[in-house]
């Protein structure tokens, strides 16, 4: 018969605990590597960097994706180094989410080192510039535009060529 | 008030990841919007513009910043203000910006033609040294000539011996000299130098080989010869003359025969014979690898135009303009699968289309000949094309079959008849029998003779229908091909292609059968319109 699948205990900045499936939680370098160095332990696993509410939009993506294969650790492959802004349909759901939501989740993916995730997130940030003007970006991201005109005109010279690719 | 989060919230270094996953423009764009984003995308402009270059296939993971000076070097610059290369962002753009500018947006006259305008110019073959700034070529009425590529494009040196139409080949050793060979009534290696500023001509060795000579190509300093009973090829070394291998070929037929082009790269000699490619090692001259006509081809692809002849010329420029349109090019199996409009050409009316050979049947219906005779399955009128003549009715049928030219360039080989263009993306794995082929069928054409082709700087450049047509390979489907507005119903009997130009000879006389034929060069500047600034 098959065993219950072993749950981890982790307690958000907030104070909130998660009963996690075990290998749902290893979805994170950083918890995986914790587990391993501290072994079998009833105590909870402090996450002081991940509140509750971003915590489980990360163990929503987590639970999803529990079956994929770990992503290489091989950083020379050309698959990792092969950037593409594709992202498919149910993460690009899930990463519907207001801006302060997305750099949060793009943040604790960072943090607990889920590298699928913080693809996801840093693709959808290049997604939402991809195509703008420097103009719509500031409005985007609320930027105060600190150039003065004359700086402005400058960089465009330099970079007048590259427009328009 | 609502917070800046972009720069509030994340590390650079995540904004470094976002930055190097954007588009170029993007890249820039971003940079644009504040001092913050612009310096940091400055400070780390290395690490962003290397991991672009490899994700764009410009750079392989492991290239050196210092190989690119090379690699740039290998490239043919003739009117572009760059000589060195210094950091990724520059490489990076400036590959960009090629690939993109040069030729896809030649839809609008861009760049300038130049041509030599000498009335005594009969040019031949034709040959550019992009660092000495020279053009050579032999003469329709006999002679070996060098010519500076710049305004007022002054005769520097010549020599009359070379026989009329004399075949050239030029091998550049490095950026002060290069060698050229003549192949007329007889082969003769000559050396271009540029000594104390001045260009001069000189005769290094007349070639002796045990056997007539027919194709000859030179390349990675070693000029190669096919015999014309197509039995041998001999490989010569430039600087001496000397005959340092013959490699005895292996003809698939006891009849077949004719060796109709040769080209190398720096292992191989390749050879067409008929329809068939035979890969040649030039270590030890045994048989690497061989293409045959039921060689399996792995995907098909057509033009979407059938009738090329219709593209607009209203404003026919003499020769060949710079305003090209557009061909996309389709692989009708999965265009069939994406839409099913009625106006849809399904595969079978491709084929039927486009297996018709270059017969004149208005004149066959004329003359009531039917087209095709459906028992013997031959086109009847082919017969019938030139009472005068007599035509092996197997001949003509392979006709289209029969490669007029196969190259390699970088790791693609491309094999070029009237009728069809066949691309090998991997050639390293030709040589070991597991590459994959893809055929690009091209529309029947009423061209008398085979155009030359070349496939320089991942572009391959031919003539189809009178019109120069340009095919960018430098991705692995190749989409479109750009045919020239202009129309010209000579031929170029040179072409070639240098990083940002297409330098081809033209015939400007309306009748052309004045003869000796007033052939000048021409020079199409396709560089972009900028320059490169810094």
């Amino acid at each position: 018969m098959a065993q219950p699948p072993t749950k981890v205990i982790l307690l958000t900045s907030d104070n909130e605990e998660f009963q996690v499936d075990k290998d749902i939680a290893e979805r994170s370098v950083l918890i995986k590597n914790m587990l391993e160095d501290i072994g079998e332990s009833e105590h909870p696993i402090p996450l002081p960097n991940v509140t509750s509410n971003v915590f489980k939009k990360v163990l929503e993506y987590c639970d999803h994706h529990r079956n994929d294969p770990l992503p290489s650790t091989d950083d020379n492959s050309d698959e990792q180094r092969k950037r593409t802004t594709d992202i498919n349909e149910w993460d690009q759901k899930f990463i519907q989410v207001d801006q302060e939501m997305l750099f949060e989740i793009i943040l604790a993916a960072n943090y607990l080192d889920i590298k699928p995730l913080l693809d996801v997130g840093c693709k959808t940030v290049a997604n939402m510039i991809k195509g703008k003007t420097p103009e719509e970006i500031r409005k985007l991201f609320n930027i105060q535009n600190d150039f003065t005109p004359e700086e402005e005109a400058q960089i465009r010279k330099e970079n007048e060529w590259a427009e328009d690719r | 008030m609502k917070k800046n989060l972009i720069l509030n919230k994340l590390p650079n270094e995540l904004l470094i990841d976002i930055a190097t996953s954007l588009p170029v423009d993007g890249i820039f764009h971003l940079s644009l919007t504040c001092k913050a984003l612009h310096q940091l995308v400055r400070k780390h402009q290395e690490i962003i513009y290397h991991s672009k270059c490899i994700e764009l296939g410009f750079a392989g993971l492991h290239t050196q910043l210092n190989q690119l000076n090379t690699e740039i070097r290998k490239r043919d610059f003739l009117s572009l203000s760059i000589n060195s290369i210094s950091d990724w962002k520059q490489y990076c753009l400036f590959t960009v910006l090629q690939n993109n500018l040069w030729p896809s947006r030649c839809l609008e006259p861009l760049g300038t033609i130049h041509h030599l305008d000498r009335e005594d110019c009969s040019v031949w073959r034709v040959k550019v040294d992009t660092k000495l700034k020279l053009f050579i070529y032999t003469s329709t009425l006999g002679g070996l000539l060098v010519k500076s590529a710049q305004d007022p494009h002054t005769l520097l040196d010549f020599n009359r011996t070379v026989s009329p139409f004399a075949h050239l080949e030029y091998y550049k050793e490095n950026d002060s000299e290069g060698y050229a060979s003549t192949h007329g009534s007889r082969l003769d290696i000559w050396k271009v130098s540029k000594v104390a500023g001045a260009v001069k001509l000189d005769h290094v060795t007349q070639v002796n080989v045990p056997f007539t000579t027919r194709a000859s190509r030179m390349k990675y300093g070693v000029l190669s010869v096919a015999a014309a009973n197509g039995s041998h090829i001999g490989l010569i070394d430039p600087k001496t003359g000397e005959l340092t291998r013959v490699i005895n070929t292996i003809p698939s037929i006891p009849s077949m025969r004719m060796i109709g082009y040769i080209e190398q790269t720096a292992n191989e000699i390749l050879i067409c014979r008929g329809s068939t490619i035979e890969i040649y090692s030039k270590l030890d001259g045994s048989l690497v690898a061989k293409i045959t006509s039921e060689s399996i081809i792995n995907s098909t692809y057509f033009l979407d135009k059938e009738d090329i002849a219709q593209l607009s010329s209203e404003d026919v420029i003499e020769g060949f303009g710079l305003s090209f349109q557009n061909v996309a090019i389709l692989n009708p199996q999965l265009s069939n699968d994406i839409g099913n409009n009625d106006n849809e050409t399904n595969t079978v009316d491709y084929s039927r289309n486009y297996n018709m050979l270059s017969i004149d049947e208005d004149e066959a219906l004329r003359d009531g000949i039917p087209i095709r005779d459906d028992f013997n399955g031959v086109n009847r009128a082919l017969e019938m094309h030139d009472e005068n003549e007599e035509i092996d009715i197997f001949d003509a049928l392979n006709q289209n079959l029969n490669w007029d030219a196969v190259h390699v360039d970088a790791n693609k080989l491309v094999a070029y008849s009237s009728s069809r263009i066949m691309i090998v993306n991997d050639y390293a794995q030709t040589l070991n029998g597991t590459d994959s082929r893809m055929l690009i069928q091209l529309p029947s054409t009423t061209d008398d003779e085979p155009s030359p082709m070349c496939f320089e700087h991942s572009r391959m450049i031919f003539v189809l229908g009178g019109r120069l047509s340009i095919l960018p390979l430098h991705e692995d489907v190749p989409s479109v091909i750009h045919i020239s507005h202009a129309h010209s119903d000579d031929p170029p009997s040179a072409l070639q292609a240098t990083e940002d130009a297409v330098i081809l000879t033209s015939s400007e006389e309306d009748d052309t059968y004045d003869w000796p034929h007033c052939q000048k060069i021409r020079w199409l500047d396709l560089s972009p319109p900028t320059t490169f600034a810094d």
